[in-house]
């Protein structure tokens, strides 16, 4: 999901910036202070999101998140992945300083799609279910999506690249549904206070 | 890193140099030996990690490689050399920088650098988040062991998996409402006060500084 330092071109690496910087400059200028916890914690759940690993057939795919997190957050979550990436990419080397506006524009942006599914009301429990499962699946394909329009816009010698990732990511946006829509299942049994949208 | 040793390189000018380095390496179309020169003193400095270090850097190179072959299959030698010499170098100094560091040594180092307390503030939060959510997640990974539970491609794993979750995501929420209570008990004014002591600035950093800036732009040894 992240893309590595030193792939793209100037001219992309610098229009992600800016993008990201005023998006992340407005929701942090915003942010109140009693938001910085709950920022905070699913900054740190983000995070640690790509070391739980899900098998799927011979080899396993990482968690992303991005859905739950931008449905408990809404635009705050600019912030959140913003401190999440800058620590995976100073930490591990996922990502980087380079890529940073990039990979936070690629993998925020969308969460704002798990904010606005999760502020509808369905009425039917299959209505419910198909809109859980969105919350998972629609965010991570809006990012998967974003990665490819990246390289595609690198040059013409990236859009393979480019097709190829997307399709990669084909069975991990529906792994992130799945397990979307069973945790927020589980949450409603369990706190569902949680739940209730203010 | 032990918690109570010092980096070889401060925190806050490692997190410079390797903005420095990164954003002009970014931006060169031609690749020189001497751009590497910065990078065989961290490899010094580091010498009893380097193992460790360049197996990290081999699994980091999974999606570099995959993206060169395809531009290699295309007969752009010269991009797919270029983009793999670029990446491995900017990927290479990070690891080498932040080898050992953890997520509360960056937040000590974004407050050095001055950011504003609200940045500072929320990386300390989010440091400490990690810190207490890991732990939870090595618990519950061996919880799994104990009980004979191997992840399979089903149903039953993957509920077990996004049960797991949704007790992450609901102790993180309670987790934030005690923070935030314990924030305004302690009549938290939007600074956080740390007191680890601060590292003067060594030798190291400013042959790293200096190395840093000789590798960016004294350009010898044409590669590509």
């Amino acid at each position: 999901m992240h893309i590595s330092e030193g792939v793209l071109r100037p001219e992309i690496l610098i229009g992600g910036a800016v993008l990201s910087t005023a998006l992340v400059f407005y929701a942090f200028k915003t942010l109140k202070n009693e938001e910085i916890p709950k920022t905070a914690v699913l900054s740190a759940l983000f995070f640690l999101a790509s070391f739980i690993h899900i098998p799927l057939g011979p080899t396993s795919v990482h968690l992303v998140l991005g859905g739950i997190v931008g449905a408990l957050l809404g635009p705050r979550a600019f912030v959140a992945i913003f401190v999440a990436l800058f620590l995976q990419g100073i930490l591990f080397g996922y990502g980087g300083l380079t890529t940073l506006g990039v990979n936070v524009f690629n993998l925020a942006f969308p969460t704002l799609a798990g904010y606005f599914l999760f502020r509808l009301h369905p009425h039917t429990l299959w209505k419910k279910t198909a809109l859980w499962f969105c919350i998972g699946f629609v965010p991570l394909g809006l990012s998967a999506f974003l990665l490819s329009l990246t390289l595609a816009l690198n040059g013409e010698a990236f859009v393979s690249a480019a097709q190829l990732a997307f399709l990669a990511h084909l069975p991990v946006m529906f792994i992130e549904g799945v397990i979307t829509l069973f945790a927020l299942r589980f949450i409603e049994k369990v706190a569902p206070a949680w739940l209730e949208v203010v | 890193m032990d918690q109570t040793s010092h980096p070889p390189i401060t925190p806050c000018v490692a997190l410079l140099l390797a903005l420095v380095y990164g954003c002009t390496i970014a931006l060169q179309t031609h690749m020189y030996v001497s751009m590497s020169l910065i990078l065989f003193f961290l490899a010094w400095l580091k010498r009893r990690f380097l193992l460790i270090i360049f197996k990290r850097l081999v699994m980091l190179n999974t999606l570099i490689v995959f993206i060169a072959l395809t531009l290699y299959w295309q007969h752009q030698e010269h991009l797919a050399g270029l983009m793999l010499l670029r990446s491995n170098l900017m990927l290479l100094c990070i690891l080498l920088l932040f080898h050992g560091c953890n997520e509360f040594t960056i937040a000590i180092a974004m407050q050095r650098l001055a950011l504003p307390h609200k940045i500072t503030t929320l990386f300390f939060f989010t440091s400490k988040s990690i810190f207490l959510i890991r732990h939870e997640l090595v618990l519950f990974k061996n919880t799994l062991r104990i009980r004979g539970f191997t992840p399979k491609t089903d149903l039953l794993s993957y509920k077990t998996l996004a049960g797991f979750i949704g007790t992450l995501v609901i102790k993180a929420l309670e987790r934030s409402v005690a923070l935030q209570k314990a924030m305004l008990l302690r009549g938290f004014q939007g600074e956080i006060y740390t007191l680890s002591r601060r590292q003067s600035l060594s030798s190291n950093d400013a042959i790293a500084t200096l190395l840093t800036l000789i590798s960016l732009f004294w350009h010898q040894g044409y590669l590509l």
